[in-house]
């Protein structure tokens, strides 16, 4: 524990981010921050700073970092413009749970109101996107803010910290800097005790049903549960089927993972949902692309809730147990507590024959095509076969979102980064950088739309100057996808400014020295992926895909679960 | 589901910007301050809001839960207005002059 005497806010500031085990932060500077810049200049050999091209970059990056590592991410910015362009990435961190310390700088305390040079109340416009904020206007109060805003941001249900600091409080002199962690808040309780009570009715249900599902959502993955989620699921043969943000909490090899529910999700877990008669929803928040129509979600079931945050819990479907506590602890208990059963032959049998439909009408067409233009996701699975399971998936947010998430194969946690309930285009390409700075040991690939790509496509300068080997995977159609297929399905076709002109990715790439290639041939594609892999440095890869492609299966916005549709003939087989 | 009146009590570190945290969350539900009070407790540091507003018992169910999860809050309530109180009072009143009637 470092002690010093007579140093400046900055230095503190430093000092705090170190105790606090910090190695990493993407930031980028201004005015109101040089400061803090000017004495991180004599810290680079203790942290780790990448300079990103745009402060929504440095808020991605630290996302994809946070949810790769399973560590608060952090980023910095400068007063005004730079911190309102962080704004973006604090929202979806606040919807998606992740861990986030923001650090904005802001004008000298004396000017707070006048309206001076970039000066933005920053702490006003984040109240709604944060979990916690708060203005540091003197040097003195700086460890002692850097240690809360840790503490709220990594505990309960993880969420963004944004702290605003004054430039006299970074340039002020502080007599004596000592750092004290932050233990507790005396208003703050982030993590109920387990009861035992309702742990033992969750026992009665389980061990009474007969068609019991799990629903494995990201606070699985958030508090370490997998394992213990594994254990139960093995001990009572309960299958297992992932929500979009919990995907690679569960090996998608393991032989009871029956796929993901959702709208786009996989038709074996939405259809088991409709026919269970127990749902334990474990660190879910049951979003509406999970339940389509509440009033017809799971009709049969019975639920077991198990979830971190009060605020949850008959939110959205009243539970017939409520658990509220962290997820790893709560699964550890179930599984410790109910009664081991056999395997349920006829239960399972439902998912094998509801994927042996959907490779039928579905997954077939989708990944091996016969003829024609090289599709989405026969690109995902070449990755997939490619990468073994053992990457990090990373995506943008549309049809290529949706298909990565359904063709990936992933046998490790922490293995699926993409932007869930915000939705966020533009994510993809800095939370890729940002996870790989986090598991530089691990291979990581994004895959990206052209429309996303050319939202934070100035990170590519960001790869170049930090030299960040991630693999970039465009799915390039020439349309803003998603919406294309919503103007198709739903719209007659009027295609109302969804269609991209879109530059050559290939020239791109080279003007910043990244390596590059184009395929439009479906006998090029494993070879170029493979390529790809095995190239050591950063690579963009542009794969020229079916233009109208859609995603299928889907639910409907607003409909029930139990109305998938297969194909663009609106039919449900 | 019908709007009654109810009263919700929030226990708050006494802070700057935690009031704007509870008034995000009711203008994000839609649901008008009709009354404010803040006041300190016996407690040093912990004040005492109290907020009228007229809504459906589900909403003000899922505005404490979200008042509950702000960090600098220690406990909030809801409970519907049933009794005849100064303040129902004081509205049939001012309903009464409205409408004409002769109140001495």
């Amino acid at each position: 524990m470092t002690e010093r005497e007579n140093i400046t806010g900055a230095e503190a500031l430093l000092l705090s981010l170190l105790e606090e085990g910090v190695t990493d932060l993407f930031g980028y500077p201004g005015g109101a921050i040089i400061p803090l810049y000017d004495k991180l200049y004599d810290y680079t050999d203790r942290i780790n700073h990448i300079l990103t091209r745009h402060e929504q970059g440095a808020v991605h990056a630290a996302q994809g970092y946070a949810r790769a590592t399973g560590r608060t991410g952090v980023c910095m910015a400068t007063s005004g413009p730079g911190a309102t362009n962080l704004i973006t990435g604090i929202a979806d961190a606040m919807v998606d749970s992740t861990p986030l310390v923001c650090i904005t700088a802001q004008v000298a305390a004396s000017l707070l109101g006048t309206d001076a040079f970039q000066e933005a109340d920053i702490i006003s416009m984040t109240i709604p996107v944060t979990k916690w904020n708060h203005q540091v206007t003197s040097a003195a109060e700086l460890p002692e803010t850097i240690a809360k805003a840790f503490y709220i941001a990594r505990t309960g249900r993880p969420g963004p910290v944004v702290i605003d600091i004054t430039k006299n409080a970074q340039t002020e002199i502080l007599d004596r800097f000592a750092y004290t962690p932050c233990t507790g808040l005396r208003s703050y309780c982030p993590e109920p005790v387990v009861d035992d009570e309702s742990v033992d009715r969750a026992v009665e249900l389980i061990n009474a049903s007969r068609r019991p599902l799990m629903i494995v959502g990201q606070g699985v993955e958030l508090s370490g549960g997998e394992a213990d989620a594994i254990r139960l699921a093995e001990k009572c043969a309960i299958p297992m089927a992932s929500t979009l943000m919990g995907l690679s909490a569960v090996p998608t090899s393991h032989p009871l993972f029956v796929g993901r529910v959702g709208m786009h999700g996989n038709v074996a877990a939405n259809e088991m949902t409709q026919q269970a008669d127990l749902l334990i929803a474990a660190g879910t928040r049951f979003s509406d692309r999970v339940t389509g129509d509440v009033s017809h979600y799971a009709p049969e079931a019975r639920v077991i809730h198990i979830d971190i945050d009060a605020a949850e819990h008959g939110k959205i479907i009243k539970p017939d147990v409520s658990l509220v506590c962290d997820a790893r602890k709560a699964l550890s208990a179930l599984a410790d507590k109910v009664s081991p059963c056999h395997e349920r032959p006829e239960w399972m049998e439902t998912a094998q024959e509801a994927y042996d439909r959907e490779r039928r009408y579905v997954i077939d067409r989708a990944v091996a095509p016969a003829e024609g233009d090289i599709t989405m996701g026969e690109a995902v699975d070449k990755v997939a076969s490619a990468c073994g399971g053992e990457a990090v998936i990373v995506t943008d947010v549309g049809q290529h979102q949706m298909f990565a998430s359904r063709y990936s194969r992933l046998n490790r946690t922490r293995s699926f980064i993409t932007s869930g309930g915000l939705g966020t285009m533009g994510f993809g390409l800095p939370a890729a950088i940002g996870a790989k700075v986090g598991r530089p040991d691990r291979q990581v690939v994004l895959f990206v739309g052209d429309g996303g790509l050319q939202m934070t496509v100035q990170e590519l300068g960001t790869v170049m100057q930090s030299g960040i080997s991630v693999k970039i995977v465009v799915l390039d159609n020439g349309y803003l996808g998603m919406v294309r297929q919503w103007q198709q399905l739903f719209f007659e076709s009027r295609y109302s400014f969804t269609t991209l002109a879109d530059p050559d990715f290939t020239l791109l790439a080279s003007a910043y020295g990244i390596a590059s290639r184009r395929v439009c041939e479906r006998d090029d594609l494993e070879e170029a992926v493979k390529a790809m892999l095995a190239h050591d440095g950063p690579y963009l890869l542009d794969v020229a895909v079916e233009r109208e492609g859609n995603v299928f299966p889907m639910v409907p916005a607003g409909k029930s679960i139990s109305s998938l549709i297969f194909s663009e003939l609106n039919d449900g087989k | 589901m019908e709007n009654r009146e109810y009263t919700v009590t929030v226990l708050t570190e006494n802070k700057i910007g935690v009031l704007n945290r509870i008034t995000a969350i009711y203008l994000r539900h839609k649901i008008n301050m009709e009354g404010v009070r803040v006041m300190a407790t016996q407690v040093p540091g912990v004040s005492m809001i109290t907020i009228s507003s007229y809504g459906e018992e589900a909403v003000m169910e899922r505005i404490v839960k979200q008042l509950r999860r702000i960090v600098e809050v220690f406990d909030s309530r809801y409970k519907a207005v049933e009794s005849i109180t100064p303040e129902n009072i004081y509205g049939e009143i001012l309903s009464g002059l409205e409408e004409g009637s002769d109140i001495r």
